[in-house]
């Protein structure tokens, strides 16, 4: 997968030690201009033929630096003279100056490998013996991943240095990775991915002969674990399977004989792969081999554990230790197993941790279930666990509860891969069946645990119609007379949830497993209100128990927090919240939403987030229903608890940053966006931690740390939460002016994205809660504007901002060039050509993310950019460089009448959204466009500045040729003036609709109002079950949230609706 | 289901279940890359059935700088627990203990004469599970921490600079029996 080249941060160059201080004092002090006259006067008065090379390359390095026109002459001259070298093959023999032509070229675009990466090659080539300078050549190939010639000095190094090993997998290493290079040509990659692999063999087989002959290590041969690694993944990448397969399951070279080492990584590199591979056979006979030989060693252990219990015990006895407690002699076994343990050998130890992953069993249970005698083999496996953990028991004393855990989760596993036998035993009329009881079993040991849920959902999901109706009635009676209040809840909510997934995993038009009622949608809509209904029971009678509350305090196990998010998820799903609104018009998340359901949720989970506040995947709920609902500064206060940042911004940024700028304009009003930090993380950590990280690497010889470390570096170079980044901070600035900040050309995280690279959604939705079925909305896609980051949208908005760059990049006014006429037809070229890429890119991806990547607002609002492209690029090819004709005249009209339909769609579209049907909710309509709302906001700017734009070029005609330029602008006058009309109706209609917004959100009344919207009777449905419901189910909600809660969450409602709108207020739309 | 292998820097995307916790501090990328780059054997990580980090053990091997080599302060060659951390959904299951004992036999491979790490004085549940673990405390090292959780007035918290010797120290040389009683200053602390 191709990912973009963005540059490393510049390394700092000290000059060498001997040069004047003048020059020294001006170089540190960043005084470039004076650092270049005196490196000038040095160059001038130097008499040796190196030294004047030196401080010339100094003075170029000071004027690349130096400010204004100077600075990019300099830079230019730097380009010039580097790439110059390079073609001319020009000697370089000092290092000093290749580092300081890197420096020179460090703001400028430049094909690396090809220039300063080449010349420090041929250096290294010329000057082999300078172990120092090549060293700090490869490790400025590291620093800026040109692996290529990084490749070519350490080939070099290895030949020079033979005895030094690091060379040689330093060879191997940078091979390798260059065969991986995108730029590597595919005959080469081949060669490359040969030559390493043949050398990382021959470095392997020496250390194999010499573990036989017993003689010392070749210096030569493979020895630790981390040139293991790189071993196996080059025989992975490179080796054909079948050699694979029998170089990975031989006694000398595989997960065993690794393990032999205590090298558990490679163990664990090569039993994936056989995993992968499919080597059934061979995997269940080594998994067998390690689970016995890892019950061996516990067996060994817990002899030695049983002899000193006995002696603790036999002292008492004696009389030797009478004073001795239960808890002296708790002490005491504790010390036996940590003398006991710290005994073990490293391979000994290796084998009692690989035996403890779940991994190895799993591993097993799939292996059992590719074999002939599937149910021998599973029941193999079983024993082989029991006995595995008895023996761990007997070593340790006891068993860690995640081993136990494990343990009875794998035993699920093998009870559920074998044959079932459910129905013939409830035919015998038996109650519940072996996989019923089993799973009513875990439920009462690990019902504190929060993955219980997802431990079971894949096994409740294949019980039985039957048998699964039997397991939830058998839970709910469970529940229901537990002694213990706290367990009881938990086993409630645990019904609860299993049952949500039963009422979301029927199809539409199908009946639900629970009820037996036709499902509309995906959802049973009976079982969602009795979900709903039984989780506020719940909830309503746990709040009132002092004691659990209490309990809850000093607390993560909370039965009650699963009440209000399984009774509130319930809720959202009966609003429809999602459910198709994203290509549809307003792009309202409530265009569709039942807000009274909505509104419950909310206050539902505010209340008890208010009543027990922690950091927990309810307030983060809460966090995304604040957004969605446009309480964006209520949102921001429950947010910035979680402390999002540094090494996690990249996975979490996008739940709160993503399309913030078109919500909230107040968050962009101050020159550093909130997604500034965001930025500087990713600067950092892709300009200067990665390449750092690999030079780390290499010191501590990780040979495997490196090729990981690249890897992650390329995937964040790529990550959608980059370009969210720079696309809303740009569109943030543009909220208080008309510009968007430095051209994104110049923005090096980001100038060199092109359509081929493919750009990855990293964003983690596993703190969201999701107990959904196979067909359910996730609540990730629930809780959101729109459609989650994707490569798609991504790549679109960089064209987008691309576009609009350029339309509104104006020439300075000084700008004379000697041959204007030239001048300008490279101007008209460059446009055209600019314009191109642009449509072209627009017109490939638009039509691919249309349904599933974009809100309709987006997708508008692309849709404009496209036909502006269209419209310049036809102008500029046919009005501008040339006189138009008739035919291109009626073109470009009929461009803007497709350009204005699209854009009056979407400015009434947004206007339209119902604002009387139910006019007492129509603030909360109103916060929820205001996504659609920023996205006409950024049509009108795209459209003004294309206006500009061409009148600027036809301006330009006219300065050259006048009759011609006043015959184009007497057509093509007009059809602007259309366009900059349209630009200003929209304007205007979208700063009224602020203005009316802005005042509902000030009128007072709004606690009477929300408490009526949320819990009045405000609905007159035909079906009068559903009244009865709603009526019921408002009361008890009401009667369960105090007053003062309710009429708090209203006021913090209205407050940050307030503010909102006073945000939009302040947008400038000139 | 719960998997213990090394980290891997792709991981950090997968931190939230243990970062997003107020007592888990989240540094800066480069932090974590250090440890992967340096001492990839030292970073371990518990893994559950859909891939969320549920826990991880950060830890470094080195020893004082040579020219602290004649202090009474200068630490010989051992392992540093850097960071311990499990979500809080995956607490009291033992993965903690079970990351630690990864990191000790890290530590007995790299032929390390003890493994140490600092915490807090008031973290009582902290210094009760390492010293379930064999740990016991060498001295306490005051005012280490610059805020103090307890007492807001105060100016900073002691740490306690707890150890526990490997195979290596044969003669027990790097532990004590009244660790308590000796207090350093932070300078004299590597």
């Amino acid at each position: 997968m191709t990912h973009p080249a963005i540059p490393p941060s510049p390394e700092t160059v000290c000059l060498r030690p001997l040069c004047p201080r003048n020059l020294d004092e001006a170089w540190l002090g960043e005084r470039w201009v004076d650092a270049a006259v005196f490196a000038r006067q040095q160059q001038k008065s130097a008499k040796d033929k190196k030294d004047k090379n030196y401080y010339h390359v100094v003075e170029l390095a000071a004027w690349a630096h130096a400010p204004d026109e100077r600075g990019i002459n300099g830079r230019i001259a730097a380009k010039a003279a580097v790439e110059d070298m390079a073609k001319q093959n020009t000697p370089i023999d000092d290092a000093a100056c290749l580092d300081l032509y890197e420096f020179a070229c460090s703001k400028v675009a430049l094909d690396y490998s090809e220039t300063i990466g080449l010349l420090r090659s041929r250096f290294v080539k010329a000057q082999p013996k300078l172990k120092a300078s090549a060293l700090r050549c490869f490790d400025a190939c590291l620093w800026h991943l040109d692996w290529e010639n990084a490749q070519q000095i350490a080939a070099l190094l290895d030949k020079k240095f033979s005895e030094d090993r690091k060379f040689l997998f330093r060879n191997i290493l940078t091979t390798y990775l260059a065969a991986c290079t995108e730029r590597c040509p595919d005959n080469k990659k081949q060669l490359f991915l040969s030559l390493a692999k043949a050398q990382a063999d021959r470095a392997f087989d020496l250390h194999a002969k010499v573990n036989v002959d017993g003689q010392d290590l070749h210096p030569r041969a493979v020895t630790n674990e981390t040139e293991h690694l790189m071993w196996c993944e080059l025989r992975i990448l490179c080796a054909k399977p079948e050699d694979n397969l029998k170089l990975f399951t031989s006694s000398k070279s595989g997960p065993l004989a690794f393990l032999e080492h205590g090298f558990d990584r490679s163990y664990h590199q090569t039993m994936h792969y056989l995993h992968k591979s499919g080597a059934w056979a061979e995997l269940f006979e080594i998994g067998q081999t390690v689970a016995g030989r890892s019950v061996a060693i516990y067996q060994e252990e817990g002899k030695a554990y049983a002899e000193a219990v006995r002696a603790i015990h036999q002292n008492r006895k004696d009389g030797e230790d009478e004073s001795t407690t239960e808890k002296e002699k708790e002490r005491k076994r504790a010390e036996v197993i940590q003398k006991s343990r710290a005994s073990l050998s490293t391979k000994d130890r290796r084998y009692e941790e690989v035996c403890c992953d779940y991994f190895l069993w799993k591993a097993m249970v799939v292996a059992a279930k590719h074999q002939s005698d599937t149910n021998q083999k599973l029941e193999e496996t079983r024993q082989l666990a029991q006995t595995m953990l008895e023996a761990k028991q007997q070593a340790e004393g006891k068993v860690k509860s995640v081993f136990r855990k494990n343990f009875h989760l794998l035993t699920l596993e093998i009870l559920f891969a074998r044959a079932s036998e459910t129905d013939e035993e409830l035919a015998d009329g038996s109650e519940q069946t072996t996989r019923v009881e089993r799973l009513e079993k875990y439920i009462d040991t690990y019902y504190k645990d929060r993955s219980c849920f997802d431990d079971i959902k894949p096994f409740f999901s294949s019980l039985s119609k039957d048998e699964a109706a039997i397991f939830l009635k058998s839970l709910g009676t469970s529940g229901d007379k537990n002694a213990d209040n706290f367990k009881g809840l938990m086993i409630l909510s645990m019904r609860l949830k299993l049952r949500f997934l039963q009422a979301t995993s029927a199809s539409s038009g199908e009946k639900c497993d629970y009820c037996s009622e036709i499902c509309q949608d995906t959802n049973c809509t009976g079982c969602l209100k009795s979900i709903a209904k039984g989780a506020l029971d719940n909830f309503s009678s746990g709040i009132k128990d002092a004691d659990l509350l209490r309990e809850l305090q000093d607390t993560q196990d909370d039965p009650l927090s699963d009440m209000t998010m399984i009774g509130s998820v319930c809720l959202l799903n009966l609003a429809g919240v999602g459910r198709g609104c994203w290509d549809q018009g307003a792009s309202s998340p409530f265009y569709e939403t039942d807000t009274q359901y909505f509104l419950q949720a909310v206050t539902w989970v505010e209340l008890y987030v208010r009543m027990i506040p922690r950091n927990d995947p309810l307030r983060m709920l809460l966090v995304k229903l604040y957004l969605l609902m446009g309480c964006v500064s209520r949102a921001k206060i429950l947010w910035d608890s979680f402390g999002v940042k540094n090494a996690i911004v990249n996975s979490l940024g996008s739940l709160f940053f993503d399309r913030l700028s078109t919500i909230s304009p107040r968050d962009f009003v101050n020159s550093i966006t909130p997604t500034d930090k965001i930025l500087r993380v990713f600067s950092k950590a892709i300009r200067k931690d990665f390449p750092n990280s690999i030079r780390q690497s290499l010191q501590y010889d990780n040979y495997w740390s490196v090729a990981k470390i690249t890897k992650s570096g390329e995937d964040l170079s790529r990550s959608c939460a980059l370009v969210m980044a720079v696309v809303e901070g740009r569109r943030g600035l543009r909220l208080g002016s008309d510009k968007g900040g430095a051209v994104i050309d110049d923005e090096p995280l980001i100038r060199n994205h092109a359509l081929e690279h493919q750009l990855i959604d990293s964003t983690d939705y596993s703190y969201l809660p999701d107990f959904g079925g196979p067909n359910s909305k996730p609540t990730k896609e629930l809780l959101s504007y729109g459609p989650p980051p994707s490569h798609e949208r991504s790549h679109l908005s960089i064209l987008a901002e691309r576009f609009l760059d350029f339309v509104s990049c104006a020439q300075p006014r000084d700008y004379k060039p000697p041959k204007k006429g030239l001048a300008l037809q490279f101007n008209w070229d460059y446009a055209v050509t600019t314009c191109k890429q642009i449509e072209q890119g627009i017109g490939v991806v638009l039509p691919a993310a249309s349904k599933d990547h974009l809100t309709g607002a987006e997708r508008w609002y692309y849709s404009v950019v496209l036909k502006l492209a269209v419209l310049v690029r036809t102008i500029l090819d046919n009005a501008i460089t040339t006189r138009s004709t008739g035919q291109v005249q009626e073109t470009v009209r009929s461009i803007i009448v497709g350009l204005l339909d699209t854009f009056e769609t979407q400015t009434n579209d947004l206007v339209s959204v119902p604002n009387d049907a139910q006019a007492k909710i129509q603030t909360v309509y109103g916060a929820a466009p205001v996504h659609a709302m920023g996205m006409v906001r950024e049509s009108t700017q795209a459209i003004k500045h294309t206006v500009r734009y061409v009148t600027a070029a036809v301006d330009r005609i006219k300065a050259t040729d006048k009759t011609r330029g006043a015959s184009e602008a007497a057509w093509l006058g007009p059809e602007l003036k259309k366009m900059t009309t349209a630009a200003s109706d929209a304007e205007l209609k979208v700063k009224d609709l602020i203005k009316q917004l802005n005042s509902k959100a000030r009128t007072g009344g709004w606690v009477d109002r929300l408490n009526e919207w949320t819990f009045g009777d405000r609905t007159a449905p035909a079906d009068p079950e559903d009244k009865a419901f709603r009526r019921d189910f408002a009361d008890q909600l009401s009667n369960t949230i105090p007053r003062t809660d309710r009429e708090f969450w209203a006021d913090s409602v209205a407050t940050s609706w307030q503010e909102l709108f006073e945000g939009w207020k302040k947008v400038k739309w000139e | 289901m719960t998997s213990f292998r090394a980290f891997r820097p792709d991981d950090l995307n997968h931190f939230s279940k243990c970062n997003l916790d107020p007592l888990t501090e989240t540094y800066d990328l480069s932090f974590y890359l250090q440890y992967f780059a340096k001492w990839p054997t030292l970073f371990q990580v518990a893994e559950d059935s859909r891939g969320n980090i549920v826990g991880y053990i950060m830890g470094k091997t080195e020893s004082s700088p040579d020219y602290f080599q004649y202090s009474e302060h200068y630490l010989p060659w051992h392992a540093h627990i850097t960071a311990l951390t499990v979500a809080p959904e995956a607490r009291r299951l033992g993965i903690g203990k079970m990351l630690t004992e990864q990191l000790e036999a890290g530590a007995e491979a790299a032929n390390a004469y003890f493994v140490d790490l600092f915490v807090r004085k008031s973290n009582e549940k902290a210094i009760k599970f390492y010293e379930g673990m064999g740990y016991s405390v060498y001295r306490v090292v005051k005012d280490y921490y610059g805020d103090n959780i307890n007492d807001p007035t105060a100016h900073g918290e002691d740490a306690y600079d707890m150890r526990k010797p490997t195979k290596r120290d044969k003669a027990l040389k790097h532990i004590r029996d009244d660790g308590r009683k000796h207090e350093v200053q932070p300078e004299d602390v590597f």
